[in-house]
């Protein structure tokens, strides 16, 4: 159960990352390759609100909130707006990312900063098997996030709207919906969830500039296994890629467990092309 | 003084710098069906996308209830009262049909609960919708999506609905069905523009019709004064 626990707890930020990246996906047809940087500059800022500035929990997840919500705004404004179509806002975003990664080396150095969870540190016993409780507020917020994010999208009307833009933006312009501002929404959004998740994965991954790129890998890795714009697709795609991945180190050995979770997203998308959970999309000509 | 809702005046317009229309001139008034007729690729649609915002204005001016839409952003002009139903039954084909109507009442500004009251209007006009609420948009017949599109666009309570080949890919049973419906809203007071190949049918229901080709109206005439129906449909091909 330990390496299950582990496993899922991995899965966890990887799906974290990818609802990050499908909810850029679903609301404009692109990807924002900087979003597991905005994870990285949220577990930086938990770092300094905790240990630098010793504020209190909650100030701390209001702070990485802000903080990368603006930063993702600032993205979305210099990044992505100005840049007419898909291809080259992956170009941009990465760009964008990349800057940020320097930005934290800059400021916090290159040695892995150690952020505090505000549970306990000892590992507790659940059902046989031994976890942190910070990783069980991981695997707890991912699957929140996606059921949250599941009840926005079918209940309100905004939700509703966003997912109307992903099929066809004009026609939901035609509808009275203003575009521009939903996308805009969607990526100061991912900018808060960022935030609020580097305040949870930064006990398990540790505050390091290099963290946005491995997350952002694994992420994608699992966006593909669940399928692109699918939120519950997200979710099981990263749990499987945190379960793979612990399984192959405990088992084959830790230079496996890259191999392992390749295999099987080439394996996914050998049995269904579009994902887990991902639909073919549909064009009226 | 003119009592049109909108009124297009030598409208230039096109596809960014692109012009594909270059000197449009007509009237919509509430309670009455403005046909634009002519040939494919004549400047109907391009012309009607103008109208919503989505195609830049080159020039001539656009006066919808005594103010210009120039400056005014299409989404914006769904709020003002001015609905475009796209040609190709264009629906969101993933949602149910509830949830593309719903999306209809969007610029509306009501709550979720308000607009479901919203919905039995629709209903009435449409009942196989009510029948087809729970079910994707994208698996109902062409006709039934047709009744989707138009559905949406009532649910902002437009003053002016345009219609962009509403027969379109349908059998004739559904066409006479559809084109029913769109004099009921005639008569219910909506200024109607309407864009047909079907130029019998848009006659019918028309009380002005403007011909378009090249980019340049043709034939502008009411149709109470249209003695040759022939001359239209010659106009129509170019002719």
């Amino acid at each position: 159960m330990t390496l299950i626990y582990a496993g899922l707890s991995l899965g966890a930020v990887y799906a974290l990352v990818a609802i990050g990246y499908n909810i850029v996906f679903v609301a404009s047809r692109s990807f924002n390759f900087a979003q597991a940087q905005l994870m990285m500059i949220g577990a930086f800022v938990a770092y300094a609100g905790h240990v630098t500035f010793g504020l209190p929990a909650v100030a701390v997840i209001v702070l990485a909130m802000v903080v990368v919500m603006v930063i993702a705004a600032i993205e979305e404004r210099i990044a992505v707006r100005p840049v007419a179509d898909h291809q080259t806002q992956l170009i941009t975003t990465l760009g964008f990312g990349t800057v940020l990664t320097g930005l934290a080396q800059l400021i916090w150095g290159t040695q892995p900063l150690e952020v505090p969870f505000i549970g306990s540190k000892e590992a507790i016993t659940l059902a046989g098997g031994r976890v942190y409780t910070f990783e069980i507020g991981l695997i707890v917020m991912a699957v929140v996030l996606v059921v949250g994010i599941h009840l926005y999208t079918r209940r309100r009307l905004n939700g509703l709207a966003v997912v109307a833009m992903s099929q066809d933006a004009e026609a939901a312009v035609l509808r009275g919906v203003n575009v521009r501002m939903l996308a805009f929404s969607a990526f100061a959004v991912t900018g808060l969830l960022a935030g609020l998740m580097g305040f949870f994965i930064g006990p398990k991954t540790f505050a390091v500039a290099t963290l946005g790129s491995a997350l952002a890998l694994k992420g994608f890795v699992a966006l593909a296994i669940g399928g692109f714009g699918s939120f519950y697709g997200g979710l099981a795609g990263g749990f499987t890629v945190g379960l793979v991945e612990e399984h192959a180190a405990r088992y084959l050995g830790s230079e496996f467990s890259n191999l392992s979770v390749f295999a099987i997203l080439l394996l996914v998308l050998m049995i269904r092309p579009t994902g887990l959970f991902g639909k073919v999309q549909e064009r009226m000509v | 003084m003119s009592d049109a809702l909108l009124s297009v005046a030598n409208l230039a317009t096109g596809y960014g710098d692109l012009r594909a229309v270059w000197d449009v001139s007509f009237e919509a008034r509430p309670g009455q069906v403005t046909a634009l007729l002519g040939r494919n690729g004549s400047g109907k649609t391009t012309t009607l996308r103008a109208v919503a915002g989505l195609n830049p204005l080159h020039g001539g001016e656009l006066v919808y209830d005594g103010r210009p839409l120039a400056q005014i952003s299409a989404h914006a002009r769904v709020k003002l009262g001015i609905s475009y139903v796209q040609e190709g039954k264009r629906v969101f084909r993933e949602q149910t049909v509830q949830e593309n109507l719903l999306l209809g009442g969007y610029s509306l500004g009501l709550r979720r609960r308000a607009l479901e009251g919203e919905l039995a209007r629709i209903h009435e006009l449409f009942p196989i919708l009510r029948d087809k609420r729970d079910s994707p948009a994208g698996s109902l017949s062409g006709g039934q999506q047709q009744m989707v599109a138009i559905g949406q666009a009532l649910m902002a309570r437009p003053r002016l609905l345009m219609l962009d080949e509403p027969s379109g890919g349908l059998a004739p049973s559904v066409v006479a069905e559809v084109m029913a419906r769109v004099a009921e809203l005639k008569a219910s007071g909506l200024a109607i523009v309407l864009v047909e190949q079907a130029v019998e049918a848009a006659v019918e229901i028309a009380d002005h019709v403007t011909v378009i080709d090249v980019g340049k109206v043709v034939v502008s005439s009411p149709v109470a004064e249209i003695d040759d129906l022939e001359r239209i449909k010659d106009a129509c091909m170019g002719r």
